[in-house]
């Protein structure tokens, strides 16, 4: 498929940004992930913000859709896939609208998709050559997600939980259909492996949040193991589509 | 016990508060259907239980003899594990009814922002000329 996509006009790539009550960061995630290859499109999901994200948007004059209930990052992100989808892109990224994915560093995923002959690739803050220092919580977490996801496919995932990411025309013809609620990030890479689609990673630096705090902190990273290790197994024991 | 009237009735005393029960319970579920609160459809599986209940109940013998079976000495303690059956199953067959709401009503959102974006992005010759 991505075989085919080896084209004589350059691939319309679209950025797509979950925003939910980010008024602070969002405009400014947009601008760069605008500025960070030629000829990127770029859509923010205003996922129901009760703040003046809306607004601001409206205000910059930034493409954005803003869905009428709040459906959680896993519709949000869905619905800017859904977009792509219908306007023909042949790459849909996604880049968090917290300010914490370095716009900057698209260019990578870009290149080790078009280079890897890849379907999916996600931006790794702890593959080998990412520098990025995060709580132990975290990383245990992250590890033990990865592990599990390895025995369930048995391929490495060092950072499963990265929400920046990018899909080929081939791999958002499969997500516009079947993307999860909640926890969508690992149980994709469950998903996507299962299914066939080649998928890899690449090393990024991230910055901390710029602002707000993040979905998954301290204790609660318990309960979201606890969560997303059951998703997998039902993702596992499903039928396959 | 049951060898006296008084005593079978004495006996059978929380059978004839279940089936009170019951009955209270299905009225309360017409009523709902009548003042347009709850739809037929879920109507009718909510009455499954008061039914059921009042079945068992009104039938000494059919539940005396499932207790046998089930090895419970005091027959109406069987109506127990029934009514949680029921109720369990009930449950479940909302949640399923919910989870299948919730993906329709992320599609129409999905749908909806779609669409409004698509129309504030037309331009207004376009807008005038389909409002004919």
């Amino acid at each position: 498929m991505s075989a085919t996509l080896e084209i004589t006009r350059a691939p319309r790539i679209l950025i797509v940004i979950p925003a939910y009550n980010e008024e602070k960061s969002v405009a400014a995630v947009a601008r760069e992930a605008l500025a960070s290859a030629p000829g990127v499109e770029v859509l923010v999901v205003d996922d129901c913000s009760t703040d003046r994200t809306a607004a601001i948007l409206a205000a910059e004059g930034i493409n954005h859709v803003s869905l009428p209930v709040n459906l959680g990052i896993g519709g949000a992100v869905q619905t800017g896939f859904l977009y792509a989808w219908e306007k023909g892109h042949d790459i849909v990224m996604q880049v968090d609208g917290d300010g914490q994915h370095p716009p900057a560093q698209i260019p990578q995923l870009l290149q080790a998709m078009r280079e890897e002959g890849l379907d999916a690739v996600i931006g790794s803050r702890y593959a080998a050559g990412s520098q990025i220092v995060s709580s132990w919580a975290r990383r245990l977490g992250g590890g033990l997600l990865g592990a599990l996801i390895r025995l369930a496919t048995g391929q490495r995932v060092t950072d499963p939980t990265s929400g920046f990411r990018a899909y080929n025309r081939h791999a958002l013809e499969y997500l516009r259909r079947h993307y999860p609620q909640e926890y969508p990030e690992p149980i994709i890479a469950i998903d996507l492996l299962r299914n066939g689609f080649r998928l890899g990673e690449v090393p990024i630096l991230m910055k901390e949040r710029e602002h707000g705090a993040s979905s998954i902190t301290g204790l609660d990273t318990l309960l979201y193991m606890i969560k997303v290790i059951f998703a997998i197994i039902i993702v596992k024991i499903r039928r396959r589509r | 016990m049951p060898d006296t009237a008084h005593g079978y009735l004495y006996g059978n005393r929380i059978l004839y508060l279940s089936i009170a029960a019951g009955l209270i319970f299905l009225i309360f579920i017409v009523q709902l259907v009548r003042q347009r609160k709850l739809s037929e459809r879920f109507a009718l599986v909510w009455m499954v239980i008061p039914i059921l209940l009042i079945l068992f109940s009104s039938n000494r013998a059919l539940l005396e003899r499932l207790a046998q079976l089930a090895g419970i000495a005091y027959a109406p303690a069987l109506m127990i594990p029934i009514i949680f059956g029921l109720f369990t199953l009930v449950s479940l067959y909302f949640s399923v009814k919910a989870s299948k709401s919730e993906q329709q009503i992320k599609k129409l959102a999905q749908e909806l922002a779609l669409l409004r974006h698509a129309v504030q992005q037309s331009p207004p010759v376009v807008r005038d000329r389909e409002s004919e």
